[in-house]
């Protein structure tokens, strides 16, 4: 069915925080689609086929055509749904503007510094990590005034295109600080933020579609057993 | 309604991320303020406007800063939506192309290019990069195939997204192919990127900064175009983090 000429399919990956924004912002606008959990480590014919470039998750299928990239296809969600509401990116083009640059700030800065904390080797490099993650909260703390403008999300009244950017990565972050006891949105240094974790985590479409802290830790562990064994292996 | 508003662009002539916004103003008519930074230092107003990544281009629109080539196009395009072509196409998918493209090109081509221009000539990263440039290229050849339908650029009739994201490095990957000895751009493997690319340059919204280019080149060390330039003076300060790149 995911290769079916009508409908829409996403192929996805359960842990992936870029397949996580396509289906929060799929429920957003409560669009019925087929979902396809890849492996990875055998690549489908289909996958291979639909992004031949980069061969990675997620991809989302809409009649047959495939969108690649999980910012563009929530962009590209929002633009075919647009009379179903909430919006996902404002109206006004200087608000938009300001979403995505700070869309494109998680991406470029905020995870890669994420990411390293995980294959970190040594206490030095986990605590300089961890230092880029905190200081980039800090940023995302004043850009949340920016866009927020007094109300719960990004977005506004509603989960917008910065929320979805930054919200998926939450559940990987739970389970490391389930992991190393560290609190990343702490109500002393970023007490917005802190507030918008537990608004967004308990929002509906959120919680429909994000995978419990339970087995993000469970993965998360097999994970770093795989980071040290390459670590040790050079 | 969006006209006589106070709009100024921060930014270094020989830049392509500024050269991007540049050529959407251009496409749209639009009077700006260009506001040359001097490389090597970053103006307070630059800090000010951009203090997350210190960058230019930096549009300043009313007193508000927009950041990030590619986001100042589209704010362009929205905000001078009624003015001259669009840049984006209408179609939801065909805008998800033209996005995914200008991502790729970003993501994957500057950097081998960059790798070129500021590697050694005998360095064996330089023939490692050329060959993803080339690479690249050979993508955006099919992809130019599928999007123009025939016509003269990405988008169709007009300058477009695509066009404007990779119109941008022509002038880099002519003075790369000089500085490195190697061919990219080539006429029998990539001919359609060959014919696009001097139409892109002789455009109206873009061929100010080719002609000027050449007459500051001349002034400066007989080079022919501003990226030469450009790509000389990063060699010369030995610019491994370039103020260009944003």
């Amino acid at each position: 069915m995911a290769t079916a000429e009508k409908g829409v399919a996403l192929l996805d990956v359960w842990v992936s925080p870029f397949g996580q924004r396509c289906r929060i912002a799929l429920a957003e606008k409560a669009v019925e689609y087929e979902y396809s959990e890849q492996n990875l480590a055998d690549k489908s014919p289909l996958l291979l086929k639909v992004n031949p470039i980069h061969k990675k998750i997620p991809v989302l299928i809409h009649d047959g055509k495939p969108v690649c990239e999980s910012m563009i296809i929530v962009q590209y969600i929002d633009e075919v749904w647009a009379t179903k509401a909430p919006a996902i990116l404002p109206a006004d083009p200087y608000d938009r503007a300001l979403h995505r640059f700070w869309a494109y700030y998680v991406d470029d800065k905020l995870f890669p510094s994420v990411s390293a904390i995980s294959r970190a080797q040594t206490e030095e490099a986990k605590a300089e990590a961890m230092e880029q993650v905190f200081a980039g909260l800090k940023l995302l703390e004043e850009a949340f005034q920016k866009c927020s403008k007094g109300k719960g999300f990004f977005g506004g009244d509603t989960i917008g295109y910065v929320d979805i950017a930054l919200g998926c990565i939450l559940a990987w972050l739970k389970a490391t600080e389930n992991m190393t006891g560290i609190k990343f949105f702490d109500e002393a240094k970023t007490p917005l933020l802190a507030q918008w974790v537990e608004r967004f985590c308990a929002n509906d479409a959120v919680r429909g579609v994000v995978p419990e802290t339970d087995k993000m830790v469970e993965f998360a562990k097999m994970l770093q057993a795989k980071f040290k064994a390459a670590a040790s292996a050079k | 309604m969006a006209g006589d508003q106070e709009l100024k662009l921060l930014g270094l002539w020989g830049s392509p991320f500024v050269m991007r916004a540049r050529i959407a103003l251009n496409l749209k008519g639009v009077g700006y303020e260009f506001l040359e930074e001097v490389l090597g230092t970053k103006s307070e107003l630059l800090l000010k406007s951009n203090p997350v990544y210190k960058k230019i281009p930096v549009l300043i629109h009313n007193g508000k800063p927009i950041c990030e080539s590619m986001i100042i196009v589209q704010y362009i395009d929205e905000v001078w939506a009624t003015a001259g072509p669009s840049i984006l196409p209408s179609d939801p998918y065909d805008r998800a192309i033209a996005r995914f493209w200008a991502v790729y090109i970003d993501d994957k081509l500057f950097p081998s290019l960059r790798k070129i221009v500021l590697a050694n000539a005998d360095d064996e990263e330089t023939a490692e990069a050329a060959d993803q440039v080339i690479a690249g290229l050979q993508l955006l050849e099919e992809a130019f195939e599928k999007f123009s339908k025939g016509k003269d650029f990405f988008g169709g009739e007009s300058v477009g997204c695509i066009d404007i994201a990779l119109g941008c490095y022509v002038g880099w990957i002519k003075a790369a192919e000089k500085m490195a000895g190697v061919k990219l751009l080539d006429k029998e493997k990539l001919p359609l990127l060959m014919g696009w690319a001097e139409r892109f340059c002789s455009a109206d919204a873009v061929k100010e900064f080719d002609a000027r280019g050449r007459q500051a080149g001349r002034a400066r060390q007989g080079a022919s175009s501003q990226a030469e330039c450009c790509c000389h003076q990063m060699k010369v300060f030995s610019f491994k983090k370039a103020v260009l790149v944003a």
